[in-house]
């Protein structure tokens, strides 16, 4: 498996002032974040940085949320990443939608920074326990 | 209590109530117990003296509904068949438990998810009729201070932070009326001064994502003066910062903030980035209609030298009288523009009979007669001065009817032209013309005192004798300095 940098997490959100918020709060929580408008930019990120972690919008340019996750699973280097998904109560995602993908969690919009912030640090804390194990 | 604890304590009430009907079934008497091993399912033990308890435990109650379940205890001395039939029948019993529970706890689970997604739903719905409101008061920014105050309000109610603030920066594309304004809503906790110098010292050069938004308490200066963490929004014109929208002192149960509460402040801004273009473009409107008034002017000024300063000093006198009379700022604000284009019509009147010395023939007369109908058409096509127009088509009406071009009398002559018209003949008397010099104050006060109910509206008459002239004089004499006395030089520039 390739060697994933422990601290670095990547957001991918189209909405600046969400996308800003989101990163600064994930910053306060201890990571190093790189964030990103579009799923183009995103996908090339994660195949540069190797994240412990990626979260990202569901509905965005260039390549959505969904796609991102399933072109990061299919590509070795990147299949064990985690991904969250934030998405809209409107989109009803089937077990079928997020089956090919790295999707771990999916955080509805709206959402609490802190839930968000506490979601992606469990995950990442829990990955690198199962690592370790 | 949550949603979701209530529902889980609405859940135990149920199971316990069936338990309880099935325990006297069996002739076992009930007392709740405050705790369950978990795991153990059912058991049927001996308590010496002939009592025997029964004990459900299903191994999977959902977190919170253990201390619910019941100890069931029977005095009746049972036989091994009894039990045994207990046995079965609390194993069976345990069974449908753990089904209901089950089920109970998914109806419970949905029931808070709907009740959930209905305050988010009303807070979003809140939200977003506050925009609406706001929006809808875009169209008439008379006051643009009164409107903001009223708007950053409305936020302030919608959104749970304690405080709302609008720092606006200083600067040139900054609309007058707004630079370096600080609006708050709310309780703010700190001295306003301190908190808008800090804002525009941290908050006043960055843009776009450079900026940081989440401002906490124990690192940024802003957000110790104010004592909490603070949520900044740029507001933008142009790409330019104008201004900050800050939030702070977030209320309700989450004491971080949330998606919404982001999405709606950067709508906010927008908004209020919006509501700048459209006050900026009112100013440059207002100040491009100034200029084409100026234009006007200068051109009448240009064509007769002894009207030169009349425009403006007719205009002064014609807002103080609509002042004195009560007629609100807007309409004064009218009142004086009418009364500086009121003679542009002379611009059609041959330039020889305006400075002809000595009376003017009746033939010149009827040309000069003319210029309120050439003023008039000179203006009706421009946009926005409509207003102006019965000003200067009536200012030379006589109250008693004798005047032109209409012959209109009493309050049928509009009220601009009623007032220009006490106005402009003040002024006439006041100063030099071609055909005799000024008239001293006393004779000009006693011309329309006699001109009351004849040429002049009494009302306005009598507001005009009563005026202040401290201010008409000044500018009269400014006039007077500017020209040296006579006009020859301007003429000749």
């Amino acid at each position: 498996m390739a060697r994933r940098n422990a601290t670095t997490l990547i957001v991918v959100e189209d909405e600046p002032a969400i996308r800003t918020i989101v990163a600064e709060k994930l910053r306060q929580a201890g990571f190093d974040v790189e964030s990103f408008a579009d799923g183009e930019a995103g996908l090339r990120a994660v195949r540069e940085l190797a994240p412990c972690a990626v979260v990202t919008d569901y509905e965005m340019p260039l390549l959505d949320g969904l796609s991102l996750a399933r072109a990061m699973r299919a590509d070795a280097a990147t299949a064990h990443i985690p991904v969250i998904l934030l998405t809209a109560r409107g989109h009803r995602l089937s077990h079928n939608d997020i089956k090919d993908t790295s999707i771990r969690t999916v955080v509805m919009k709206p959402f609490s920074m802190r839930e968000l912030v506490g979601t992606v640090t469990e995950l990442v804390g829990s990955e690198t326990d199962a690592e370790a194990a | 209590m949550t949603s979701r604890e209530a529902a889980k304590d609405l859940v135990a009430r149920r199971t316990i109530k069936e338990l309880d009907r099935r325990c006297a079934a069996l002739g076992l008497v009930t007392r709740p117990i405050t705790r369950v091993e978990r795991g153990r399912t059912v058991e049927v033990r001996e308590r010496g003296n002939g009592l025997y308890e029964l004990v459900f435990g299903p191994p999977d109650a959902p977190e919170g509904l253990a201390a619910w379940i019941t100890e069931g205890r029977s005095d009746a001395m049972p036989d091994a068949l009894h039990v045994a039939d207990a046995k079965s029948e609390a194993a069976r019993l345990a069974a449908l438990l753990e089904c209901a529970i089950a089920d109970l706890a998914a109806i419970a689970d949905r029931d808070a998810t709907i009740s959930d997604f209905c305050d988010k739903l009303s807070q979003s719905y809140e939200e977003m009729h506050c925009l609406f409101r706001s929006m809808r008061q875009l169209a008439c920014p008379d006051s643009p201070r009164n409107l903001i105050d009223a708007v950053c309000a409305d936020f302030q109610k919608t959104l749970p932070f304690r405080w709302i603030a609008l720092a606006f920066h200083d600067g040139p594309r900054i609309s007058p009326s707004l630079r370096s304004e600080l609006i708050v809503a709310g309780d703010l906790n700190a001295d306003p001064e301190a908190f808008r110098a800090l804002a525009r010292e941290k908050l006043g050069r960055l843009s776009g994502d450079s900026w940081t938004r989440t401002l906490t308490a124990d690192t940024h200066p802003l957000a110790q003066l104010v004592g909490t963490d603070v949520l900044v929004e740029p507001v933008t014109h142009d790409d330019m910062l104008i201004g900050v929208l800050v939030a702070g002192g977030k209320l309700g149960r989450d004491p971080d903030i949330s998606s919404e509460e982001v999405q709606f402040l950067d709508a906010a801004a927008d908004f209020l980035g919006t509501f700048h273009e459209n006050i900026s473009r009112l100013d440059e409107q207002r100040a491009m209609t100034m200029s084409t008034l100026e234009a006007l002017v200068a051109a009448i000024d240009a064509k007769d030298r002894y009207t030169c300063g009349h425009s403006e000093r007719v205009a002064l006198l014609s807002m103080m009288l609509a002042t004195d009379m009560g007629l609100d700022r807007a309409t004064a604000t009218r009142v004086r523009l009418s009364g500086l284009v009121h003679d542009v019509g002379k611009i059609g009147v041959p330039e020889a009979i305006l400075t002809k010395p000595g009376r003017p023939t009746d033939e010149e007369f009827a040309a000069i007669r003319r210029h309120p109908e050439i003023g008039y058409r000179i203006l009706e096509n421009i946009t926005g001065f409509g207003d102006l127009l019965p000003g200067v088509l009536h200012h030379h009406e006589r109250w008693d009817g004798k005047g032109y071009p209409h012959k209109l009398a009493g309050e049928d002559i509009p009220l601009f032209g009623r007032i220009i018209g006490v106005a402009d003949a003040f002024d006439a008397m006041s100063s030099t013309r071609s055909y005799r010099s000024a008239l001293p104050r006393e004779r000009v006060l006693d011309e329309v005192r006699g001109g009351a109910g004849k040429q002049f509206d009494p009302d306005i008459a009598r507001a005009m004798l009563a005026l202040d002239l401290t201010e008409y004089d000044l500018l009269l004499q400014k006039h007077a300095d500017r020209d040296g006395g006579n006009g020859e030089m301007r003429l000749a520039a």
